[in-house]
């Protein structure tokens, strides 16, 4: 259902029934003030976005948390002036009329909280990764697409400024036809121990830090990716893989990924580096860089900003070359569920082709 | 109209497709297996065939038929190079322009198409004195009068468009000015080098592309602007953009700007000597063809400001 069009009814159909009531009642909601907005699991992610978005955000109000820490619970609750909170998610969602859902608890949980939440008529922003594997994510579409509840799962280097526009170009076919890509994923392992533990985690770096680079690739290469191979290790860890070496591909064009969770050195702390090659250009890019040529013209933007001084390739400097990266997912999210628009840009649907490309990885390498 | 376009992935093409569906005909784009055609508009008919092979595209004018043809395609430079610079040698330059141009005006005459254009360059002109030695240009001359001089009935029109402006500049040969300005507080010789150009709207030149393939008059149309300093230019996009770049000129550039690098170059601090630049890079129309608009004035500025807004929207700014 595309927003701003409502269905006819009577429909012929349960499913055009379905839509219209969802449509009816979306507009009832947002003709209310704002969003009733609630967060599962006040760790890390909470901390940084959820709270403080929906506490400052003019769509939403942030009326309840869950947290099964006492102490964080209660600490949370006074910063934020929070009258209700639970140690229990699942209790939270059932009792308060919440109109958003953040589950940002350890993935194990995600499936419960997620259908849950979907069959109180929540939106629901799930952070990554969406479910420990594709059947517990299909699970969790069918209980949003019966719900019609506008879902996002939290991939959030599509909205870095450097990675739009890595996709708008090839969207646009300004890149011509991608021949070969690369991405090196060195990064630092995590703090918590339970992602240390795959029955709570699901998994190491592949599914810790990797899925923001799937959903990526996945939407770079248009939702089509094969597993060729992959070697996965548990090098300096138990249960969960800190090392992964995997070759895919689409439609011939060769994507190869080497992840690792390093130890970090003084000087080299961690290595994020995309390299693609296309018919039209080659360019090296991650988050805070992209330098590269379309078609002999260089171009050089840092966090999606053109230099404020550029001599050429002598000298360049920026001015003021920042994003509010971790934000932006959420507010966008926010104004898809203000809209009543599920077309978000990774709904849960979307989530499920990235848990199955995941597990793909994981089969490949004869992990479980 | 059905038409058959050549060249319609071009910067010019890709304008005249989505004005020609904006208008209700049916532009059928030719294509060759190596085109992009991700740059047309999802609803436009592609079909594949190569204008320097004569065979297969008789077969294709046959099966298509159209009423008209806007031959576009030329050979004009390789990786980055724009047509001015040369960029592609002698022997391709021929077989695809010269040889090209034959093939697709004879195939256009066999299957009795009516009204046939032909893009030019206002250096290939018969009125221009060229002498320079691109083989684009030189090339261009020769299909013109290779053309003129068939005993072939169907008439054609000839247009010489000077620099076009305009959006949807998939190859990005206009794209350096806008990333300069919106990439600099300032600009000041040498970080843009000095000279006269003559940009042209696009919109300009597909209505005279148009015009000319629904009324079919056996014309030559200069489509040009007013000669304007460079200078001027990257000030017009400085004006339509959110950047807010200066762009200052530095008296006698021209000698001063050649000998400062020559002085640098000589202490090491400059890897290149002054005559290293190309100075002389002028483009600009002969005083008899400034301000050639047969059909059409849209205002320059408005039409810097499309372009500057596509690059916006694509992303590159």
């Amino acid at each position: 259902l595309e927003s701003g069009t409502p269905p006819t009814y009577p429909g012929t159909s349960d499913v055009d029934r379905r839509e219209f009531m969802n449509h009816r009642d979306k507009e009832s909601t947002s003709a209310m003030d704002t969003l009733k907005a609630g967060v599962v699991g006040c760790g890390a992610i909470a901390d940084a976005v959820h709270l403080p978005v929906y506490d400052s955000n003019s769509n939403t109000e942030l009326v309840s948390v869950a947290e099964i820490d006492a102490k964080r619970r209660s600490a949370v609750a006074s910063k934020y002036s929070i009258s209700s909170s639970y140690d229990d998610g699942a209790k939270m969602i059932e009792e308060e009329n919440l109109d958003i859902v953040s589950i940002c608890t350890p993935p194990n949980t995600h499936r419960e909280l997620f259908v849950q939440a979907a069959e109180n008529g929540c939106n629901i922003y799930c952070e990554k990764p969406l479910a420990l594997s594709t059947e517990e994510a299909e699970a969790m579409e069918e209980a949003a697409e019966e719900n019609s509840v506008v879902t996002q799962v939290g991939y959030t280097i599509r909205y870095a400024n450097n990675y739009r526009k890595i996709l708008e170009w090839a969207e646009q076919k300004l890149l011509g036809e991608i021949t070969n890509a690369e991405f090196f994923c060195l990064v630092n392992p995590p703090e918590d121990s339970w992602r240390y533990d795959s029955s709570i985690s699901g998994g190491g770096i592949l599914t810790e830090n990797f899925p923001h680079w799937l959903d990526f690739y996945l939407e770079l290469f248009d939702g089509t990716l094969q597993v060729n191979d992959a070697e996965i290790r548990s090098v300096h860890t138990s249960d969960v893989e800190d090392y992964a070496s995997i070759s895919m591909s689409s439609s011939g064009t060769s994507v190869r990924v080497i992840a690792k969770w390093i130890e970090p050195g003084m000087t080299f702390k961690a290595l994020k580096k995309n390299v693609l090659v296309t018919t039209e250009g080659e360019f090296e890019f991650n988050r805070d860089d992209l330098e590269g040529n379309i078609r002999g013209q260089g171009i050089n933007f840092k966090r999606g900003h053109l230099p404020f001084v550029s001599i050429g390739p002598l000298f360049q400097t920026w001015r003021g070359a920042s994003e509010d990266l971790p934000e932006k997912p959420l507010i966008d999210f926010i104004q898809h569920a203000m809209d009543g628009d599920r077309e978000t840009e990774a709904p849960v649907s979307w989530g499920k082709k990235v848990t199955e490309l995941r597990e793909r990885i994981y089969d490949a390498g004869g992990v479980r | 109209m059905k038409v058959l376009i050549t060249g319609g992935t071009g910067h010019i093409g890709v304008n005249l497709v989505r004005k020609l569906l904006d208008e209700n005909h049916e532009p059928i784009v030719l294509v060759r297996e190596s085109s992009i055609v991700g740059y047309l508009p999802e609803e436009t008919d592609t079909v594949v065939a190569d204008i320097t092979d004569a065979q297969s595209l008789n077969e294709t004018f046959e099966t298509i038929s159209p009423d008209a043809v806007a031959h576009l395609a030329a050979a004009s430079g390789g990786l980055s190079k724009s047509s001015m610079q040369g960029g592609i040698d002698q022997a391709f330059a021929k077989k695809v322009n010269v040889k090209g141009t034959l093939n697709t005006y004879r195939a256009a005459d066999s299957v009795g198409v009516k009204k046939f254009v032909f893009m030019n360059t206002i250096k290939g002109h018969p009125d221009v004195s060229y002498d320079g030695d691109s083989p684009y240009i030189r090339s261009k001359i020769e299909a013109e009068t290779a053309i003129s001089e068939s005993d072939l009935d169907l008439e054609y029109t000839c247009i010489y468009p000077t620099v076009v402006i305009g959006p949807y500049d998939f190859r990005l040969k206009h794209y350096h000015p806008y990333k300069m300005v919106q990439s600099n507080f300032a600009l000041v010789p040498p970080l843009y080098i000095p000279h006269t150009m003559n940009p042209v709207p696009m919109r300009d030149v597909t209505n005279t592309i148009i015009n000319s393939l629904e009324v079919g008059t056996e014309e030559r149309y200069v489509v040009s602007g007013p000669n304007i300093k460079y200078r001027k230019y990257l000030r017009h996009i400085s004006d339509v953009s959110e950047a807010e770049c200066r762009v200052l000129p530095v008296p006698f550039s021209k000698i001063v700007i050649p000998r400062m690098i020559d002085i640098l170059h000589r202490r090491d601090y400059l890897p290149v000597p002054g005559d290293a630049f190309n100075w002389d890079r002028s483009s600009e129309a002969p005083s008899q063809f400034e301000n050639e608009r047969p059909f059409g004035s849209t205002n320059l500025k408005d039409s810097i400001k499309r372009t500057q807004e596509w690059y916006e929207e694509v992303e590159l700014l």
